[in-house]
């Protein structure tokens, strides 16, 4: 575990041409993550109220990158952080504090994709659909906002249909712009086994994308802005 | 850039036009309180449920260790004793049957050494445990139980002994007949009757006896050897070292009531023997033999022999035999014993020993007569001589018998 750590400590969390990089170490004294983990260790709420607003967007961003704009994205972001701060005592390195965050919203955004599975599997209780995402909220009015929702509908949807390894694998290498090692770090598997589950991941998604015209634009040759 | 990459870029540009607008963390609340506030319940849900289960778990352990000790045994063998045999019990019963048509229970933790069996002689070493004695009377029995430095006699009765090496105690009681018993610390032998118990156990004092008083001097002295008690269980209820008044050699915890008996014994009326058997091992085929009635258990012996599973036959029919020992059922138990022993298992020397236990015990009896025919058969098959006086007597007795053919034929008549 602490050679795991190191290594996720040694590579940066972000490459440096990665999308949309949020700083994970901020070097402040106050809220340095060593300062941090010492606070908590002490049981202070201030410090646990520090690392949950430094962190927030790491682990908000990573769940919606997972399960896109889930109805239970605050519950999640909120799991998270009580795992983190539940777990605090065997992470030895502050510095790999941003790895270990950003491990445990991939395992929290992959139980509530399990356990969902498991439901429906029971026939209990249904998948939430794609289409209860609460993007409605957000005031989407111009036409390229609604063909854009569409297009995360039709995403999301056929990410529920893949297996949660390879979705995870997918979505942290083609969404979030991790390299291929800080996912296999992320989803604690081999180098090897992130390339085959992102290739295998690769193909199966583009073998159901024609079946939703909302994601020609997204993935014609031509289409699409950057 | 690829199709999907250019994809998965467009996806996440959309997703942080939103992202901001999401708000995940509720108003007017101390977050870092919230979540350790919600950590510790979380903690404290585990530890409780952690808790619980180890509840779970030891009650578990505890009613398992509790079942198997109110359940000392599991079947109990039957063996036919041979001079020079070691036979000895751990957890289960075992029944041993002497030549003489005898018969013994060696209860849980027992152990036994035949020293002699031939014929009306036995003579057996009770080395540790508790014995359960049943000695068929005939002219010149000899059948006597050495345990430790004392000898029981007996020439027909009914009696537990019980030898204890490491505390050196031995303890009796007669509940059928009398019984003679000499060796050991004992000045004279004692001789008991029917319902006397005996206990001798070193190092302690006893009440006064009743027959045979114990020398005060060596009841007051500490190194003295262990002085006799001999109580009638009328005037001795609450003395607590014999076994007065008691009916079995240990007292058992109350076992649990079994519900199901009427379902095999329904069973076994409509004529569903495999399915009888089956439901009455289901519900514990040991405890049934223990706790159920004499006609129970011949129907339970009958539905076994029907389906064709001997052993459990014979273990329902020894069980009533040890448990109603006085019954006209006990010696039906012998009759069938017999048939039982010579027909599925060939055995004719033990089948004859079985036919003449009936007959010992009822020589008039409704069965008589076949039991009679079914000995002169076992007899034939192993000593003509003994067949030829057999078959004589049969004759005298039921010249128009079914098996007065076979006599006359055994005879050459």
């Amino acid at each position: 575990m602490t050679i795991m750590l190191l290594s996720l400590h040694l590579v940066p969390p972000y490459p440096e041409n990665a999308k949309n990089v949020v700083p994970l170490s901020r070097n402040s004294a106050a809220n340095s993550d060593h300062a941090i983990m010492e606070g908590i260790h002490r049981g202070e709420a201030a410090a646990a109220t520090a690392l949950y607003h430094k962190y927030e967007a790491l682990v908000k961003r990573t769940l919606v990158r997972i399960l896109g704009f889930d109805s239970e994205l605050a519950d999640m972001v909120q799991e998270t952080f009580i795992r983190v701060l539940g777990s605090t005592r065997r992470l030895r390195d502050p510095q790999a504090l941003p790895s270990w965050i950003l491990r445990i919203a991939v395992c929290t955004a992959s139980d509530l994709i399990r356990k969902r599975r498991n439901r429906r599997w029971l026939r209990l209780f249904a998948e939430p659909n794609v289409e209860e995402f609460p993007l409605d909220h957000l005031h989407l009015e111009s036409e390229t906002d609604v063909a854009a929702r569409e297009a995360l509908r039709a995403t999301y949807a056929i990410l529920n249909s893949m297996p949660i390894s390879d979705r995870l694998a997918f979505t942290l290498r083609r969404f979030e712009g991790l390299e291929l090692t800080q996912v296999a770090l992320a989803c604690s598997c081999s180098l090897a086994t992130v390339k085959r589950r992102v290739s295998r991941a690769e193909a199966y998604f583009l073998k159901q994308a024609p079946k939703y015209p909302e994601l020609n634009d997204w993935l014609d040759e031509k289409g699409g802005e950057l | 850039m690829s199709r999907l990459g250019r994809l998965g870029t467009r996806i996440a540009n959309e997703q942080e036009r939103f992202l901001n607008n999401i708000s995940t963390t509720p108003a007017s609340t101390n977050m870092g309180e919230y979540l350790l506030r919600r950590k510790d319940v979380r903690r404290h849900r585990r530890v409780a449920l952690g808790m619980l289960g180890l509840l779970l778990v030891s009650g578990s352990g505890a009613l398992i260790a509790y079942r198997s000790q109110i359940r000392p045994s599991t079947e109990i063998t039957t063996v036919y004793a041979e001079a020079g045999q070691t036979l000895a019990t751990t957890s289960s019963e075992m029944a041993v049957v002497f030549t003489d048509g005898s018969e013994a229970l060696l209860l849980p933790g027992a152990k036994l050494h035949t020293l002699e069996a031939k014929g009306v002689k036995t003579n057996i070493r009770l080395e540790r445990g508790r014995l359960r004695v049943h000695v068929i009377h005939q002219d010149h029995t000899a059948f006597a139980v050495h345990s430790g430095p004392y000898t029981v006699e007996v020439t027909g009765t009914r009696f537990h002994v019980d030898w204890q090496p490491e505390s050196r105690t031995f303890s009796t009681e007669v509940s059928e007949g009398s019984v003679r018993i000499h060796g050991g610390l004992l000045p004279e032998p004692v001789t008991m009757q029917k319902g006397q118990s005996l206990t001798l156990e070193a190092g302690k004092s006893f009440p006064e006896p009743l027959e045979t008083k114990p020398s005060t001097t060596l009841a007051k002295d500490p190194q003295a050897p262990p002085v006799p008690t001999l109580m009638e269980p009328s005037v001795a209820p609450n003395r607590a070292p014999s076994f007065a008044n008691r009916t079995t050699p240990h007292r058992r915890p109350a076992m649990p009531r079994l519900a199901s008996v009427s379902d095999w014994r329904s069973q076994a009326l409509a004529g569903r023997y495999r399915e009888a058997l089956k439901l009455a091992e289901k519900h514990g085929f040991e405890n049934i033999c223990r706790e159920t009635s004499k006609e129970d258990l011949l129907t339970l012996a009958e539905a076994a022999r029907y389906a064709g599973r001997a052993k459990r036959s014979m273990q329902a029919l020894l069980a009533l035999r040890f448990r109603f020992p006085s019954s006209e059922d006990a010696a039906l138990a012998a009759y069938l014993l017999g048939r039982l022993t010579a027909e599925v298992y060939n055995d004719h020397f033990h089948a004859a020993r079985w036919f003449r236990t009936y007959l010992s015990e009822k020589p008039t009896g409704k069965l008589a007569q076949e039991a009679n025919g079914r000995l002169l058969e076992s007899l034939a098959f192993m000593d003509r001589a003994a067949a030829q006086k057999a078959a004589k007597s049969y004759l005298d007795r039921y010249p128009k018998g079914p098996h007065a053919p076979f006599a006359r034929n055994l005879l050459g008549l």
